[in-house]
């Protein structure tokens, strides 16, 4: 077990502060206070090698989480094990084995090239010569940055800032990395090399905790998805039962020679009507026979062009929040 | 002794890092150099207009107060060149939302915000303060040996005084993020430190000899310098150590208060 | 004519503006009333010093000590009611490049400015002035009338407009320095110096005394201290309150056309006009 939380609650104190003068002078007096529990109990387990990706809407507790698995954020109670180490304890030793990504915080210096914000985490994290050049040489090579680590942090893309925000994180060779929303406003091809860059550490051991909003992240990545809302986990499984969760259900659309009117078969539920012709559908699996269905349209209406698929993640998350 | 070194090396990148980051904009960097140089030189200014005007502070020479004047500006260029940034440093980071990158480093938060905010341009207070304290030197009766070794133990002492307040100042914006007048806060605090001790009230002094340390700062330095035995001397360098010790404490109660708020 | 005259002062806009920036510097009161600490406390030392500079003479510099205590206290009172921050605004509007908005409104924002700061400073004015008078007048004892309400208010009311039109104008050097932080830091430094607000003028040699009467900078601060005080007098020569009240009214319109000036050359460069 590489990472052990059990029972984690965190309450947040907020002090209610007036408009007027007048209630800002007593405010420095008497505060109102009002607790906010950002966590109310929440147990998982992660074990070393996987890749885990932590859903949830916005204020559900997500990063509350994260901060307190990084050490930076003590919880009201509950126990949190990660590698031999209670985080915000122990935190010099167990931060020197953990990496992060911020998509929106960068690590990098501005001004200087990222190889001189390498240098300042050799230092921190006491590489020695030897370990850096050979993992700074094999990171450079995987995420294709060698013309880009000598030019100044504000001349470069985007793209090429988060790729050497990786190499910052994991120049020191943590066994845990935790990304957060870390292909946010990157373009396709960017968020594919660095999904291909994930997996590959992945399977080279490296446990990836990923938070994100990018719901192509998580079905690339993920092996794994918890999904917290409100402060309690609702989800806990593999990224399979995430997308059985919602039943066996299909994503049909269809293009058919004949004005799709009055269609109609038990099981099926139209979701949008996209002109005479289109349509889209969702077919309850366990209630459809699928032969049964594609000769009915096509029967009926004669079937143009037929797409079956996987129905989107957003669908599932909609109904789990 | 291997912590010293990782320590050590941590400050020298940080020096590395600085530099480069002060060659990026050459010209502002010189300006503000300049800047940091002309506006130490404000104070001695004043004094030498108000004693060529006929005053003087009772028992005290022009060249006497420059003298104390000078080592103020040296301790605080000394300061702000390779610790005292680090108020600066916590401060942003918190109110930027980045402290957490701070925390999730390997390291002692202090050495790293101080190491991380080497900036040269802080060099020009040095330059200055050394200026005026070698004239001011060169004015008094000739040192000697003891007088130097207590200079240099003391001037120790002041540095650890300016220290503290820096971990007082960032401590404090921990709680009153982004608050720009913390700087104001210090400067008219520490004000009192520029100007000989016996011209404040029997209160005062006692303010700023053992609750305060300020007068450690600039004013013991100097009266040791130039000969004299001042009073309060042994007891205001203890309490140079307990104003340490507490503004230590302190920090780390803010901070263990930010860690446990979630910034 | 009116069109002109419109554009350089618009009652509507001079008070949804201020008002609007009363409110918005409304919730910053704790970072105002830093003053109530400060204030005090730098003339609590000023207070010790000229009190052992005086130990063993009445005068200095034509000054009792008395009277070198109301010239601190009336400085800092003044700062208060004149202070602004229309370089630095003016400076982040053009880096940021925010400062086209401005160009897309029928709008000056030299006026808009100055609208801010008068809210902005109605709010020191209660937040700052009053309680830091109160406390110079009943913790420190210090004889705080004027000598002239009139001639006072007025000298402050031209000293509040030299000090916008001073601060404006270092901030359009922000269309031609891209790092502008550093030249600030000199001039306000320059410009404190030679209003008198670390020494009262009159203890800079003669000849720069002289220089200091032409210059902008006494007009913010020097000539409305010494207005309150009730006599003015720079270079060795002394005037007539109501003569240096007009010759600052003089500067004020001066260093209106001067910042229109650089204003026009400013925009001209901005645009791009003429490249």
């Amino acid at each position: 077990m590489l990472i052990e939380v059990a029972e984690l609650k965190k309450t947040y104190i907020h002090y209610e502060r007036g408009g007027s003068f007048f209630e800002a002078v007593k405010s420095i007096f008497l505060r109102k206070a009002m607790p906010i529990e950002a966590l109310k109990g929440i147990s998982f387990t992660i074990e070393p090698g996987e890749l885990v990706g932590f859903l949830g809407p916005n204020g559900a507790g997500k990063s509350t989480t994260i901060k307190i698995l990084t050490g930076v954020l003590y919880p009201s109670s509950g126990r949190v094990k990660v590698a031999g180490y209670v985080p915000w304890r122990d935190r010099v030793k167990y931060v020197a084995g953990i990496g992060a990504v911020f998509g929106q915080k960068s690590q990098l210096i501005w001004d200087i090239p990222p190889v001189d914000a390498f240098l300042m985490n050799k230092a921190i994290y006491r590489i020695s010569d030897k370990e850096y050049r050979t993992t700074l040489n094999m990171l450079v090579s995987l995420l294709e940055v060698e013309r880009h680590i000598k030019t100044p942090t504000r001349q470069l893309s985007l793209g090429e800032r988060m790729r050497c925000e990786f190499i910052m994180a994991m120049l020191h060779r943590p066994q845990i990395v935790f990304l957060d929303e870390p292909t946010i406003g990157l373009d396709v091809v960017a968020k594919e090399k660095i999904r291909s860059f994930i997996k590959k550490m992945n399977e080279q051991g490296v446990t990836f905790i990923l938070t994100t909003h990018d719901l192509d992240d998580v079905e690339r990545l993920a092996r794994r998805v918890i999904l917290i809302n409100r402060g309690e986990l609702i989800f806990d499984d593999t990224i399979g039962a995430f997308r059985g969760y919602l039943g066996k259900k299909k994503f049909v659309t269809v293009r058919t020679a004949k004005p799709l009117v009055t269609v109609a078969f038990s099981g099926m539920r139209v979701l949008n009507p996209l002109s005479e012709y289109q349509m889209e559908m969702e077919l309850d699996m366990e209630a459809v026979e699928l032969n049964a269905f594609i000769r009915y349209l096509d029967e009926e209406y004669g079937i143009k062009d037929l797409i079956i698929e996987e129905p989107p993640i957003e669908n599932i998350l909609k109904s789990l929040y | 002794m291997k912590r010293v070194l990782d320590i050590l090396r941590l400050y020298s990148t940080g020096i590395r890092i600085g530099l480069a980051e002060n060659l990026a904009y050459r010209g502002n960097f010189l300006i503000r150099f300049f800047v940091m140089f002309l506006s130490d030189l404000l104070f001695p200014l004043v004094a030498l207009l108000v004693y060529r005007s006929g005053a003087a502070f009772p028992g005290w020479t022009l060249e006497e107060v420059l003298l104390i004047q000078g080592i103020f500006m040296m301790a605080k260029g000394f300061a702000y060149l390779f610790f005292f940034g680090l108020v600066w440093n916590i401060g942003e980071m918190v109110r930027d939302g980045l402290f957490d990158l701070m925390l999730i480093k390997p390291c002692s938060v202090i050495h790293l915000a101080a190491a991380t905010s080497f900036s040269l341009e802080n060099s020009g207070s040095l330059l200055g303060g050394s200026g005026i304290f070698i004239y001011a030197v060169s004015k008094i009766p000739k040192p000697g040996l003891w007088e130097w070794a207590a200079f240099f133990l003391l001037f120790l002492l002041s540095l650890s005084v300016l220290f503290s307040f820096s971990l007082l100042m960032s401590g404090t914006l921990f709680k009153w993020v982004g608050n720009s007048r913390i700087y104001e806060i210090f400067n008219t605090i520490t004000q009192f430190g520029l100007f000989p001790k016996t011209i404040y009230s029997r209160a005062f002094q006692n303010i700023l000899t053992y609750l305060i340390p300020i007068a450690m700062i600039a004013f013991f330095p100097a009266a040791v310098l130039k000969g004299d035995k001042p009073e309060g001397l042994f007891l205001s360098a203890g309490i140079c150590l307990v104003f340490l010790f507490a503004a230590r404490l302190f920090w780390h109660a803010m901070l263990k208060s930010y860690s446990s708020a979630g910034g | 004519m009116e069109k002109m005259a419109s554009r350089f002062f618009n009652g509507r806009l001079l008070t949804s503006v201020a008002a609007a920036t009363y409110k918005e510097w409304a919730a910053y009161r704790s970072h105002i009333l830093v003053s109530l600490f400060v204030g005090p406390v730098y003339f609590l030392v000023q207070y010790f010093i000229w009190s052992a500079l005086f130990h063993n003479t009445t005068t200095i510099n034509g000054f009792t000590l008395q009277e070198m205590l109301v010239y601190y206290g009336v400085t800092t009172l003044i700062n208060y009611c004149i202070m602004d921050f229309a370089d630095w605004n003016l400076q982040m509007l053009i880096r940021t490049g925010r400062f086209i908005t401005f160009l897309l409104r029928p709008v000056s924002h030299r006026f808009f400015a100055l609208a801010q700061k008068v809210g902005h400073r109605f709010l020191g004015f209660w937040l700052e002035f009053i309680p830091v008078y109160l406390i110079f007048l009943f913790v420190f004892r210090l004889p705080l009338v004027p000598a002239d309400l009139f001639w006072s208010v007025l000298s402050l009311i031209f000293g509040f407009l030299m000090m916008f039109l001073v601060n404006y104008s270092i901030g359009i050097t922000g269309f031609w320095l891209i790092r502008t932080d550093g030249l600030r830091s000199f001039f306000l430094i320059f410009r404190d110096v030679f209003a008198g607000v670390f020494i009262p003028l009159v203890f800079f040699p003669g000849w720069l005394q002289k220089v200091l009467f032409f210059l902008p900078f006494q007009y913010i601060s020097y000539v409305p201290v010494r207005v309150f005080s009730g006599n003015y007098e720079l270079g060795g020569v002394t005037l007539a309150i109501p003569v240096i009240v007009a010759i600052q009214g003089v500067y004020v319109f001066l260093m209106g056309l001067v910042s229109e000036f650089l204003w026009r050359l400013g925009i001209k460069r901005f645009t791009g006009v003429g490249v």
